[in-house]
């Protein structure tokens, strides 16, 4: 990641969007057509550069005004010197590569941070749902993501807690390699980690992956931008995945996004015993087509269909565990079989408890197994 | 017209000695007591005035007026009646004042003039400065526990002014009980079957004295493993043995018919109690809490999530230091507080949070539960173990499991050890002489090292590892710790991630 250039009107931008209650369509109409760095300078002096049309919905000269407080406060070199210092590229319309082009609520200005890449035009899929979810939930989006991500698509998500942050975390352990396959387009700015509960994968995803916002630094969690932000999402990606949602959520408008824009809004069939599918079960009954596993998804993509035999991504046990004595590979084995505790493995070899916990504690520095707690888990 | 009687009040766990003045004057017939009584005290009026009559003697028609000197300790409960009654009657010339000169009492009255113990009076006995002391009949091997010579009892506060008089037989003297304690160890282990790595982690953290998180499913056996692992503890060393009792006395649990605790007590309270009644306190009386209980001994306390979470932040002080300081505005106490933390709970609040698989929790549920554990707290445990049920085929037909009597002999050994390297336990090793007494091989310390650079250890979480490491390998009758012990007890470490509150 090189450290990113801002130019004047990706600048100018910037500062407009730091002006209060700044949305997109009301940074578009106060340019105006104008180039940024003009409409800010006017913008000071209290006056609108350019040709503004008819003013959006809300829009008063006392809310200009407010705006013009604002700018005469905004130290420009701070600014430039604050995206700098914290790696955050700007983009406008006219970046190359710009995503929104032909998006019918583009952003007015976008900022990111890390592998840019990923925004070259390429197979994306939003994985999206809700925060409150089950245990069911954040596994088959983990899973879902994970293997998206290894069959070759970028997973775009939220970040927010629950099913959001499980897609994230999913493609981040697809790869060891940079870039991870997997853009967050957040509602805050990109110094603020919200929800507090993701902050580990907030960097994560900022070093490996790409984070989008088109909230400027210092933005807090304001209620409206989390809607505004999910448009941002179905707009980067050819499908839409909705993995659970209650009946009211943030993932329905996602999915409703999508549908505007005639991409593909797929969901993944809950239980009717729980109330964290009934959203995404409601979408079935409308008519998306299910997702019962990632092929699904990566056809919709325009994937080729995988072979039928192809059982899953899973390393396999028997390269791995070449080096390895029998215990060990017995162990691998039977935790890449699924969750196991340490009293079952004692009923399995007969060794002593001792001898197996110092095992464990080894195959856990090489990284093939996990503990949780007394649970043996692979990988 | 005047007479001093010693006695004394407890406090915590200390005895103050207490000196009880009595003058009665002529004027108006009248009661007075004046030094720091509270209402139980104070209720004693009642009491003496009925014992007197009921035992034939006189209470006198005159002006009477009680101080209990020091004037700011504060007095409670009944057990000054006693010395009470006999300052009366001997400012009443119905004792002579010069043969209740070598003689403490204490003991509390009933309306027909017989004596009845009182809490406390190991703590008691210790503080009156005579060279006999008259206490209840019921309360004689108790008092005779910390003062081996000099310690009467009495059945009646008639029988007593008899003897005083010379009228009667003189009261026997108790000697120090001796008797053989009852061996109930709470249990075998070798009823824990199916359960492996829970059997061996119970036998760790008593040989080590290590804290112990059990996490598990309803039913799988938390509570029958804390309650087994007291019985694999060594009996207690005197000086502990005779904390423990202070400590029992004074707080009016029930001392074994020995007399001294002997055995490590189990105390496990239930999750409603407050702050106060877990670490010790309290308005009126400063009480020594579950926590002083179980001194020398285990503290269980199952459904650690239920529990408040202000109740169990105040246990990391003592965990650290092995008392605590009970402080209120008037007085200060500092108690003994040595124990080994068993605490136990569900996965979550369903409570098939764990390899079933079967958990209903929402995630916010299960961290909201999880957030009552604090990370300081976790901290504090050396052995986290998630405990699962055993696969029912073992139940009813598994291999006879071996007995606690084995495992105790173990655990003896272990514990012997670190008498030997002069620490209680090897839990208790201080940081500063950890390389002294728990040197690593090479090997180990790469282990370590290696767990270090992933992050599985914190600097604190390393000393810890490094005491289980010195447990595992005195098991194991080895000197220098070997890599085996170090990464089992790394095993022995890791964190369920429920307890977190995260999805695994």
């Amino acid at each position: 990641m090189t450290a990113p250039v801002v130019t004047d009107d990706a600048l100018a931008r910037s500062l407009l969007a730091t002006c209060h209650g700044m949305g997109p369509a009301r940074l578009s109409w106060l340019l105006g057509g104008a180039p940024a760095p003009e409409a800010f300078e006017a913008l000071r002096r209290g006056r609108i550069a350019g040709e503004p049309g008819p003013a959006p919905p809300g829009v008063t000269p006392a809310l200009v005004e407010r705006w013009a407080t604002d700018a005469r406060k905004l130290d420009p070199p701070a600014v430039a010197d604050a995206l700098c210092r914290l790696g955050v590229a700007v983009l406008t319309p006219d970046s190359p590569g710009w995503p929104y082009a032909d998006d019918p609520h583009p952003p007015a200005v976008l900022f990111a941070r890390g592998h840019l890449g990923l925004l070259a035009p390429g197979p994306r899929a939003a994985l999206v749902g809700t925060r409150r979810c089950s245990a069911v939930g954040r596994q088959a989006a983990f899973q879902l993501s994970r293997e998206l991500a290894q069959g070759g698509a970028v997973v775009v998500s939220g970040l927010a807690a629950g099913i959001d942050g499980a897609a994230h975390a999913g493609a981040l352990a697809a790869t060891d390699a940079d870039p991870a396959p997997t853009i967050a387009v957040v509602g805050t700015g990109l110094d603020r980690v919200y929800p507090a509960v993701n902050r580990r994968l907030w960097a994560q995803v900022g070093e490996r992956g790409l984070l989008l916002s088109e909230s400027p630094l210092g933005t807090g969690p304001e209620p409206w931008r989390f809607p505004a932000r999910n448009r941002l999402i179905a707009g980067l990606c050819a499908v839409t995945v909705v993995v659970e949602s209650h009946v009211r959520g943030g993932a329905l408008l996602t999915a409703n996004e999508a549908a505007d824009r005639g991409t593909a809004v797929m969901a993944v069939p809950g239980a009717i015993t729980s109330s964290a599918s009934a959203g995404s079960n409601q979408l079935l009954a409308d008519g998306c087509p299910p997702v019962c596993c990632a092929a699904d998804v990566l056809e919709q993509l325009g994937f080729d269909p995988p072979a039928p035999a192809d059982t899953g991504n899973l390393p396999s046990v028997a390269t791995q565990g070449d080096d390895l004595g029998p215990l060990a590979r017995l162990i691998v084995g039977e935790a890449s079989a699924g969750a196991i505790h340490v009293d079952q493995l004692v009923a399995l070899t007969g060794r002593p408890v001792p001898e197996l916990m110092a095992k464990l504690q080894h195959l856990r520095a090489e990284g093939l197994i996990r503990l949780d707690g007394s649970t043996i888990l692979f990988g | 017209m005047f007479a001093t009687v010693a006695s004394a009040v407890v406090e915590g766990v200390d005895g103050h000695s207490v000196s009880v003045e009595v003058h009665v004057s002529q004027g108006l017939p009248g009661y007075t007591m004046v030094g720091l009584p509270d209402a139980s005290c104070r209720e004693s009026r009642d009491r003496v005035r009925a014992a007197i009559l009921s035992s034939g003697l006189v209470w006198p028609q005159k002006r009477v007026t009680i101080n209990l000197a020091p004037s700011g300790l504060r007095k409670h409960g009944a057990s000054l009646d006693l010395p009470i009654a006999l300052g009366v009657l001997a400012a009443s010339d119905q004792i002579e004042a010069e043969r209740l000169e070598p003689v403490g009492a204490v003991g509390e009255l009933g309306l027909d003039g017989s004596l009845r113990p009182v809490k406390g009076l190991v703590c008691l006995a210790g503080a009156i400065e005579r060279p006999r002391i008259v206490v209840p009949e019921r309360g004689g091997a108790e008092a005779a526990i910390s003062r081996p010579e000099g310690v009467e009892v009495a059945a009646s506060l008639r029988q007593l002014v008899d003897a005083l008089r010379g009228d009667g037989p003189p009261l026997s003297p108790v000697l120090p009980p001796d008797g053989c304690e009852s061996d109930d160890r709470g249990g075998d282990l070798a009823e824990v079957r199916g359960q492996p790595l829970a059997r061996w982690a119970v036998e760790v953290a008593a040989a080590g004295g290590h804290h112990l998180l059990l996490v598990g499913p309803p039913g799988s056996g938390k509570t029958m493993l804390a309650s087994r692992l007291v019985g694999l503890l060594p009996d207690l060393a005197r000086p502990d043995a005779l904390a423990a009792t202070r400590v029992h006395s004074a707080a009016g649990v029930t001392l074994p018919a020995s007399g001294l605790v002997r055995r490590p007590p189990l105390r496990a309270p239930h999750h409603a109690a407050s702050l106060v009644a877990l670490v010790g306190g309290g308005t009126a009386n400063l009480r020594p809490g579950e926590i002083s209980c179980a001194h020398g001994g285990v503290l269980f306390l199952d459904e650690l999530g239920e529990f408040s979470p202000v109740a169990l932040d105040a246990l990391r002080q003592p965990l650290e230091e092995g008392v605590v300081r009970v402080t209120r505005a008037a007085r200060a106490a500092t108690l003994p507080a040595r124990f080994l933390l068993v605490a136990a709970m569900n996965p979550c609040p369903c409570g098939e949070g764990g390899t079933s698989g079967r958990c209903r929790c929402t995630e916010q549920v299960r961290a909201r539960y999880a957030r009552r554990l604090s990370g300081p707290l976790l901290d504090r445990f050396d052995i986290r173990l998630e405990v699962a049920p055993p696969a029912s085929h073992m139940l009813l037909d598994g291999p006879a499991e071996e007995p606690s009597a084995v495992v105790a002999a173990r655990v003896h050994r272990v514990r012997a050890l670190a008498a030997e390297r002069g620490v209680g336990a090897n839990a208790l090793i201080p940081p500063g002489r950890i390389d002294e007494l728990a040197p690593l091989r090479p090997e180990a310390r790469a282990v370590l090292r290696a767990a270090l650079a992933a992050g599985q250890l914190t600097g604190r979480g390393l000393a810890r590892v490094r005491t289980v490491a010195r447990t595992l390998a005195d098991l194991n009758g080895i000197d220098e710790i070997d890599e085996a012990s170090v990464s089992a007890a790394l095993s022995l470490r890791a964190v369920p991630a429920s307890v977190l509150g995260g999805p695994r």
